[in-house]
């Protein structure tokens, strides 16, 4: 086990060290100087040197990205120019959007797809089969920020429940921000939970075709015992996967939908910047996307490796 | 598949995998005829077919000019004339959907294509090298999966600018990992097999085998996963079309139709439906055909966990 997480933490360093190079590259040969795009075209030639030598902009590109790099690891970052604070406090501001954001939505899909996908499950080729599959066929089918503007429309605009759009702010109280959050965290779960049950359903069924459920059952345990004791915990090891994964793509869906909603979140965040070509903030917020992905994947991998010896007998 | 050596990929990949793995259409010989039973299944194949016909329609003959602005006419409600409405600029609704359906197509094809292959050369060479090559494609895959769809779309767009082609590249770089993984599995499975070996020995290099066996043999799943990737494609491309990162006004495209009409929801509440209805029925439509052509051409998945 101890060679299985050494050797998946250094692929977790390596994907990231060349995921970070990868972005340093690309926004590094974007066209345009970016002292020049903060101090205009009417600039002062010594004042755009001085801004660059500032900026750190007249190092050589490997000290650059070194710095960068360390700046990141340690939490010390550049200065967005758009909004002329570091990109540090910016993130943190937006993080208390995305991450609370991201949790409802993963904790609405799981409460919602779990016990369709047991259902499905148990009823299997019946009408609740039926109907748990036909909710998530469609509910694949359904684009998050479309889902989203449709919840505007009725919840919103036609009932008037919910605020159609923007946040309030956490300062404003708990349930008055939460308010706010659930359409968006509703219309990011939707997709999610469609998929889940999906694989939920296929995992119990998996299962129920266990010998030791069959053993179970020889015991005389009811088959709500067998169902929640034995058949749900065997078919947690496929749905943590997708659970830890989907985490991952609720963080990226959330940046269409927190546009959908005008919150102000990471996903928009990064959005503005790259319209602004704020390259600091794009930067820092693509690649903390991109850790948050490699890392919850490592876990993801880790936890796996722990329930399920197989994987790891075959590295 | 080979979830067992490496954790699986994007959540639709594993679902893909889980889908209609434990349906009991049993019948061997004749599975075609089978699967034409399956009301699902020919469901999807309906709606798919209606999605390339509109889209061929409308390269010779859309209701009124896809462009042709006409303000007295703007913001009507459905009629004879205009059966789905006109949007702001009195532009006819249906004839900018059929267009749309169009855009989606091309998109989603040349998307796909690129995944296929890139994806399936790295995939085959994997398998077929196996070793330190093998490593280093799956590792930079891992790289690769690191970046969802829109961050890559984002980060091109910094680079080149908004755009359709922007958006090609977005969803065909997310794309190659994919098939990249999925063709490595499955070429590993045929590499397992004794008559690769026979090949080996009576001479024929890695490349013929892989060409005249694995590929074949592979060819299956790669359907399969060419469908679904399709419709993950289309409602990509409708993302970032909708966030102003895919194709660009005038061009007509679903996502940006939403766009333009989540601003008059509140005066026209229909301009929103229906492109969101058409995306719905083409991704429902495509991912049907998956199904059904999974439980058709792979019988390894259907008797996966058959009782």
């Amino acid at each position: 086990m101890l060679t299985f997480v050494i050797r998946r933490a250094l692929i977790l360093l390596a994907t990231l060290i060349v995921a970070s190079a990868a972005i340093f590259v690309i926004l590094e040969v974007l066209p345009g100087d970016p002292a020049l795009l903060i101090l205009g075209l009417e600039a002062q030639e010594d004042t755009l040197a001085a801004l660059r030598a500032q900026m750190g902009l007249d190092r050589p590109p490997l000290e650059r990205y070194i710095s960068w790099i360390g700046g990141m690891v340690v939490g010390q970052t550049g200065t967005s120019h758009t909004y002329a604070v570091p990109v540090s406090e910016l993130i943190a501001a937006r993080l208390e959007v995305t991450i609370p954001l991201a949790l409802l939505a993963f904790f609405a899909s799981s409460v919602i797809a779990v016990p369709l996908g047991m259902l499905a499950a148990t009823r299997r080729n019946r009408p609740g089969d039926y109907g748990v599959m036909t909710f998530s066929q469609i509910g694949m089918a359904i684009p998050n920020f479309w889902f989203g503007i449709m919840l505007i429309l009725l919840f919103a605009v036609a009932l008037g429940w919910f605020p159609a759009a923007g946040f309030p702010g956490w300062q404003s109280g708990l349930a008055t921000g939460l308010w706010a959050l659930v359409l968006p965290a509703t219309a990011l779960a939707l997709p999610e939970a469609a998929i889940l049950a999906r694989v939920t359903r296929s995992a119990v069924l998996e299962t129920l075709g266990a010998d030791y459920v069959r053993t179970a059952r020889a015991k005389g345990l009811s088959e709500r015992r067998v169902l929640w004791r034995h058949v749900l915990r065997n078919a947690l090891i496929p749905m943590t996967t997708i659970l830890g994964l989907q985490f991952a793509f609720l963080l990226a869906g959330s940046i269409v939908v927190e546009n959908v909603f005008a919150l102000p979140g990471l996903g928009r965040l990064i959005f503005q910047a790259v319209s602004q070509r704020d390259i600091i903030v794009v930067r820092d917020v693509v690649m903390l996307l991109v850790a948050l992905v490699v890392v919850v994947n490592f876990m993801v991998d880790i936890v796996y490796g722990l329930i399920d010896p197989r994987p790891r007998a075959s590295l | 598949m080979d979830l067992s050596t490496r954790g699986p990929g994007h959540p639709y990949e594993i679902a893909a995998m889980s889908i209609g793995a434990d349906e009991t259409t049993a019948a061997r010989p004749g599975r075609w005829v089978t699967v034409w039973r399956q009301p699902n299944f020919l469901l999807g194949a309906i709606l798919t077919a209606l999605l390339v016909v509109i889209a061929a329609v409308s390269l010779v003959w859309t209701p009124y000019a896809v462009d042709a602005i006409a303000v007295v006419d703007r913001l009507q409600s459905p009629s004879a004339a205009h059966w789905l409405g006109t949007d702001l600029f009195g532009r006819d609704v249906l004839s900018r959907l059929m267009v749309g359906a169009r855009n989606s197509i091309v998109v989603g094809v040349v998307a796909v294509g690129i995944g296929l292959v890139f994806g399936v050369f790295l995939g085959a060479v994997a398998a077929a090298r196996g070793g330190w090559i093998d490593e280093i494609i799956m590792r930079g895959s891992d790289v690769v999966f690191a970046f969802p769809a829109i961050i890559s779309a984002l980060l091109i767009t910094a680079l080149i600018g908004p755009g359709a082609v922007n958006a090609i590249i977005a969803i065909g770089i997310f794309n190659v990992p994919v098939f990249a993984r999925v063709t490595r599995g499955a070429a590993r499975q045929v590499w397992a097999f004794e008559y690769t070996r026979a090949g080996l020995a009576i001479g024929k290099g890695p490349f013929a085998v892989t060409r005249d066996h694995v590929l074949p043999n592979v060819a299956s799943v790669l359907i399969v996963q060419a469908t679904i990737a399709f419709a993950i494609a289309i409602l990509a491309e409708a993302t970032l079309a909708y966030l102003g990162l895919g194709t660009q006004p005038p061009a007509p495209s679903w996502g940006r139709m939403l766009f333009e009409a989540q601003t008059l929801m509140t005066i026209e509440p229909r301009l929103a439906i229906f492109p969101g209805v058409a995306i719905v029925l083409a991704v429902l439509g495509l991912n049907l055909l998956g199904d059904g052509l999974r439980d058709a051409l792979d019988p390894r998945l259907r008797d996966w966990r058959a009782e």
